[in-house]
């Protein structure tokens, strides 16, 4: 029962991390058809920045780190990707997958290819008894931070203009133009949404595996494309809903699997993923967006 | 002349049929018991109005659409469900509107390509297609590379490509489309020369009317996904159920409603200061020229409508005022100040709300976001009249669903939603792109209703229809688009009782010289 | 027939001046020190691969990330045929009777990889080929961390993380060319085969290439299997040549480079595969030597590991903006003056990939 419970707890938590990313990335994908390679690189930067400015006061921290991942965001976009914004969508993620690899070497040319500790969250190791559970304090932590991120996001795209504008832009960019949403502003909006998740996801992902290098980001990322894919690409729900399931479907194998065949997790969960989508190739939650036109 | 090569046609006595053929897309039902059948040596033409599920047809035609019911035959072979390339194989070769031809492969490949579905030994293959290079008269063009030419060209490569995978049935899709009139009769003679020399049976799908009719030996009338009518040209030009397909339904034919139309009666050109003027715009799609030199006004508080065939350029002009296009030619003047190099931000900042063909509201969007989301104050210090509670008010229908995700509206709801989306952005100028399609008849009144409200509360409006008798009715002026071009134009009244109105409309040749 | 002696020769012309380019490379790089013909070697291999890898994604227009898997395949299974029985079980204690007591010859164990490298793609690409575009593409992705995973800790066969060594280094520059030379006819003859012609065809445009007869699924599938078996070669010649075989030097880095030699030089053309590679090859080893820093004399760009790869991620950039179809443009090298009846083209998209953006 309470073995159940943990494993409940688990794929909630790891679903969450998931669902952040694939919504980072999903945006994106949603209002310009570009696949950010380089999302995975913003939470590779949010987590460095958080190491650099260490000695700052805690909101400090929070601040400046948020703002450093913002501007990198903000900076891809404008620098990268909006000379390519006509440009077919495997062309743009060409230019992203350059992107990412340019702030990775950027980053080992600076910090060096040997991993940092990160230690912030060493004194969250202990655990803590909630309803007869006993879970480490770092996993409420990441839990808490998960649900309070998809909860603003959620309340963001819903009610306010700017979210709603957002929203119209993913489902339909050029009626959105049409009605009177201005598509740069949207564009580097959607950039910089995108940023404050990748942002969130570096605090609890640096945290959860205690390093940093500068290929961090990569793990994430694949994950969180793969999830997009399967939620269905162009599809915010769509998704969180891939986020969770792929989240989900880790944790099950971790349990699932025999020891031996532990360290293979990754190999069955993306063949699991190539599965689903031999039977949904356009994802759970199919949209236009892949849909050929003849 | 050079060797009609006589491609695997063989004996004329095959038939392709699609019988009892349905599909239906999320609810709406597309085609209904639908049955065409072809066959060899004979032309059928395919038309239907707009929305009345040709391209559907041909999509179901070619493999690229199931079909919820029916069956679909060649030559005896029930291929009923097969990818498209084994239909391709099985004898139905097909041209697209768009020409699609493979851009970076010389014209020769491209022929070769399709020579080779039907010949999988290479060197035949390529044999083949110099034979139908040399019947087409392609031969200056064999090396060069397909993205690089014309579009007459590319259309005259897309039929020979076409031909050379020795089909048995050939489909012509759009193929006059873009075309000049020259370009147009080359294009008869060649289907001509196709019927005498390869012997296959054509299905033509084409908006310009006239040319089919001229043809055809049977015309197949689609509309709202059903066959309406088939026959001889003769018989389907004269019938009135088909006129009324295109042109739409009136009763007791269009009635000149008596308010707000009088302070200029007859003349063909405005009094009021023009609010939108378009100087002999040209539009090209990529190599295909949709507008060729169209000069149009509307004045201010002015409800103005363009009506013409699918096909005609109407979505192209409103493009090109939206500033989604640029033109290649010609200007567009809104308040007195030339579009230029203004963006679509611009334009919408300026004043201009579409409400676009097919209403493309935001379907996860609930009914009240999507109307928050268009909401602005009027521009340049005019009164803004729309507010979204007051729409909501204006829209009984729209309040009751205001929670509702927009894409579980209804058609009529949706339209209601667009064009109150539109309102909610108090425009000076409202452009409307076939605000009748796909609804049904009390819907379209409603939404008639609506416009002359709109109309009366002063705004600007510029109507583009393919249901010519409802657009005459409620617009002051009208011009009617053909091919590019305006054909006819005039106070609305004039321009029906116009006696060119059919042909300026349906491209009819003459009937002196037709006979 | 339709073209003779002549016809074939003129066909050709872009692998023979590609072939003899090499050739002279190689020529000239014998009178250089050991050190300059490690890096032609290397130049050599990526041929190889990256004209391997054209196969598919050249013809097909859809973007691999997966085909450096095909290469770690290669290079493992001709590890276990290779390694002296007398090493093995040093190397790898747990290794299969038959596999512990085989010691092939060089050739057919390369082939033999090449095989498994074809025989796995086969095995993906049935599923994979069904998707379309973006999401075939990042389903090569998935494929890449699947190979990755199992490689790096299946340790009975691979040893895990840690290296396999003792592979014969039989990989010199003249072998290298040899494979170099035999991948560029092999792709020039593919391109040229009925199915090579179908998939281009596609690329341009999948619904009028499935109209007239083009079964696409069953093309890409083609390709990308005799895609592998070259990439998976290139995965062969790159162990022989280095001796060790590391799993993680099968991941992103060097999808990286392949896929920044094939966008440099142009994507859909063997010409640009292969110049590409020489440009590449020659670009990284400039800034290989410049990680020690740059001096500038008025001021110091610092060095250190990660300036290649940052220099190549932005010159792939720039080209992206500036030149999307890469320095070839998507044409083959042309034959001196003759006339070519070929217009000048404009850049279109890169990769035609198969779904409509709108």
């Amino acid at each position: 029962m309470n073995i159940a419970a943990q494993h409940i707890v688990d794929m909630l938590s790891v679903g969450g991390l998931y669902a952040l990313m694939a919504l980072g990335i999903g945006l994106i994908f949603g209002i310009m058809r570009l696949v950010n390679f380089a999302h995975g690189e913003l939470v590779m930067i949010g987590g460095y920045a958080i190491w650099l400015i260490a000695d700052l006061p805690g909101p400090l921290i929070v601040v400046l780190s948020l703002a450093i991942v913002a501007i990198f965001a903000l900076a891809m976009e404008r620098i990268a990707f909006r000379p390519l914004r006509d440009a077919s969508p495997a062309t743009l993620l060409v230019a992203a997958f350059a992107v990412s690899y340019f702030l990775q070497n950027l980053a080992m040319l600076i910090f060096g290819a040997r991993p940092k500790p990160f230690t912030f969250a060493d004194g969250l190791i202990e655990n803590v008894v909630v309803f007869g559970l006993r879970v480490p304090q770092l996993q409420i932590l990441s839990l808490v931070l998960t649900i309070l991120a998809l909860a603003g996001l959620a309340l963001f795209l819903k009610r306010t203009r700017m979210g709603v504008q957002m929203r119209a832009a993913a489902q339909d960019f050029r009626m959105a133009r049409l009605v009177g949403i201005p598509a740069n502003r949207i564009i580097a909006l959607a950039f910089l949404v995108s940023g404050i998740l990748a942002w969130v996801v570096s605090l609890i992902y640096a945290a959860q595996i205690g390093q940093l290098s500068p290929t961090m980001g990569l793990q994430p990322v694949i994950i969180g494309f793969v999830a997009t894919v399967i939620g269905g690409l162009g599809s915010l729900t769509g998704a969180a809903i891939g986020g969770f399931v792929v989240g989900c479907l880790s944790v099950g194998l971790q349990i699932m699997l025999p020891g031996d065949l532990r360290e293979f997790r990754e190999a069955f969960l993306f063949a699991a993923l190539l599965l689903v989508l031999l039977v949904r190739p356009a994802g759970i939650v199919a949209t236009s967006a892949l849909k050929e036109r003849v | 002349m050079p060797q009609a090569p006589n491609a695997g046609a063989g004996e004329g006595t095959g038939r392709l049929m699609a019988s009892g053929v349905s599909v239906s897309f999320a609810g709406v039902q597309a085609l209904q018991d639908v049955t065409v059948t072809l066959a060899m040596g004979e032309v059928l033409g395919l038309i239907g109005p707009n929305g009345a599920g040709k391209t559907t047809l041909v999509n179901v035609l070619t493999g690229f659409q199931k079909s919820d019911a029916g069956a679909l035959v060649i030559d005896d072979k029930e291929v009923t469900g097969w990818a498209p390339h084994r239909i391709g194989r099985a004898g139905l070769a097909r041209t697209f509107q768009a020409a699609r031809l493979f851009g970076q492969m010389t014209v020769r490949e491209n022929i070769e390509l399709a020579a080779l579905s039907a010949n999988p030994v290479r060197s035949r293959a390529r044999r083949e297609a110099d034979r139908i290079i040399d019947w087409m008269r392609l031969g200056d063009l064999r090396g060069r590379m397909a993205d690089a030419l014309p579009h007459g060209d590319q259309r005259r490569v897309g039929v020979a490509r076409a031909l050379a995978s020795s089909p048995r049935y050939l489909l012509l899709d759009e193929p006059a489309a873009g075309l000049n009139e020259h370009e147009s009769e080359e294009l008869l003679a060649a289907i001509a020369r196709i019927r005498a020399d390869f012997g296959c049976g054509l299905l033509l799908i084409e908006h310009n009317i006239g040319l089919i009719m001229e043809v055809s030996d049977r015309i197949h009338v689609l509309s709202d996904g059903r066959s309406l009518a088939e026959g001889t040209p003769e018989s389907v030009r004269a019938d009135p159920e088909v006129r009324r397909a295109y042109l739409g339904t009136t009763d007791d034919g269009p009635s000149v409603p008596a308010r707000g139309r009088g302070d200029d009666p007859v003349s063909g050109t405005t009094v009021r200061p023009p609010l939108l003027a378009v100087e002999d715009l040209v539009v090209r799609h990529g190599s295909v020229e949709a507008l060729r030199g169209v000069t149009i006004e509307a004045g201010v508080g002015e409800l103005v409508a363009v009506v013409g065939p699918n096909g005609a350029g109407k979505t192209s002009l409103l493009q090109a005022i939206t500033a989604l296009v640029r033109p290649a030619g010609g200007r567009i003047v809104l308040d007195g100040v030339s579009n230029g190099r203004k963006t679509v931000e611009d334009i919408v900042a300026a004043g201009v709300a579409l409400v676009p063909e097919g209403r493309q509201v935001f379907p996860a969007l609930t009914v009240a976001e999507n109307l928050a989301i268009g909401a602005r104050d009027a521009s340049d210090g005019a009164k803004t009249i729309w507010r979204v509670d007051g729409l909501l008010e204006e829209f009984p229908i729209l309040r009751e669903r205001a929670d509702m995700p927009a894409g579980r509206l209804s058609g009529g709801e949706q339209q209601q939603l667009a064009i109150a989306r539109a309102l909610a952005g108090n425009p000076r100028l409202l452009l409307l792109d076939e605000p009748s399609l796909g609804l049904a008849p009390l819907v379209i009144e409603r939404v008639y209703e609506m416009l002359r409200q709109i109309h009366d509360s002063g705004v600007t409006i510029l109507l583009v229809e393919q249901d010519a008798a409802r657009a005459l009715d409620v617009a002051d002026r009208t011009y009617v688009l053909r091919s590019g071009l305006v054909e006819l134009s005039g106070p609305s009244d004039a321009v029906l009782a116009d006696v060119a109105f059919d042909r300026a409309y349906f491209g009819f040749p003459d009937q002196s010289a037709a006979s | 027939m339709g073209r003779g002696a002549r016809g074939i020769f003129v066909a050709a012309w872009p692998v023979i001046v590609l072939s003899l380019l090499l050739v002279a490379i190689v020529v000239a790089a014998g009178y250089a020190s050991p050190s300059v013909q490690r890096v032609i070697t290397e130049m050599l291999i990526r041929v190889v691969i990256v004209v391997g890898a054209y196969i598919f994604i050249g013809n097909s227009g859809v973007l691999s990330f997966g085909h450096v898997g095909f290469m770690a395949i290669g290079a493992y299974v001709t590890a276990w045929l290779t390694i002296p029985v007398a090493q093995k079980p040093y190397v790898l204690p747990d290794l299969p009777a038959f596999l512990a007591s085989a010691e092939w010859a060089n050739l057919p164990a390369a082939l033999a990889a090449g095989a498994a490298a074809s025989f796995i793609a086969l095995v993906f690409g049935a599923a994979l080929m069904r998707l379309s575009g973006i999401a075939a593409s990042i389903g090569t992705f998935a494929m890449l961390v699947i190979v990755q995973t199992v490689f790096s800790h299946w340790d009975e066969m691979t040893g895990g993380a840690s290296s396999l060594y003792g592979l014969p280094t039989y990989t010199t520059m003249t072998v290298a060319l040899a494979w170099a030379v035999v991948t560029m006819v092999a792709a020039f003859a593919y391109q040229q085969s009925n199915s090579g012609f179908r998939l281009r065809s596609s690329r341009e445009d999948p619904v009028a290439a499935a109209s007239f007869g083009v079964n696409i699924h069953r093309e890409r599938l083609t390709a990308f299997v005799v895609s592998a078996f070259f990439v998976g070669i290139g995965g062969v010649l790159h162990a022989h040549f280095l001796g060790i075989v590391v799993a993680s030097s099968f991941f992103l880095a060097t999808t990286f480079l392949l896929i920044a030699m094939l966008v440099i030089g142009g994507i859909s053309s063997l010409s640009g595969a292969v110049i590409g590679v020489v440009v590449v090859s020659l670009l990284a080893e400039l800034l290989r030597r410049a990680e020690g820093g740059i001096d500038l004399g008025v001021f110091v760009i610092p060095g250190g590991p990660g300036l290649r790869e940052v220099g190549l991620a932005f010159v792939m950039l720039v080209i992206l903006v500036f030149r999307p179809n890469g320095l070839m443009n998507g044409r083959e090298i042309g034959l001196p003056r003759m006339v070519r009846l070929r217009p000048a083209r404009d850049g279109g998209p890169i990769l035609k990939s198969s779904e409509s953006s709108e």
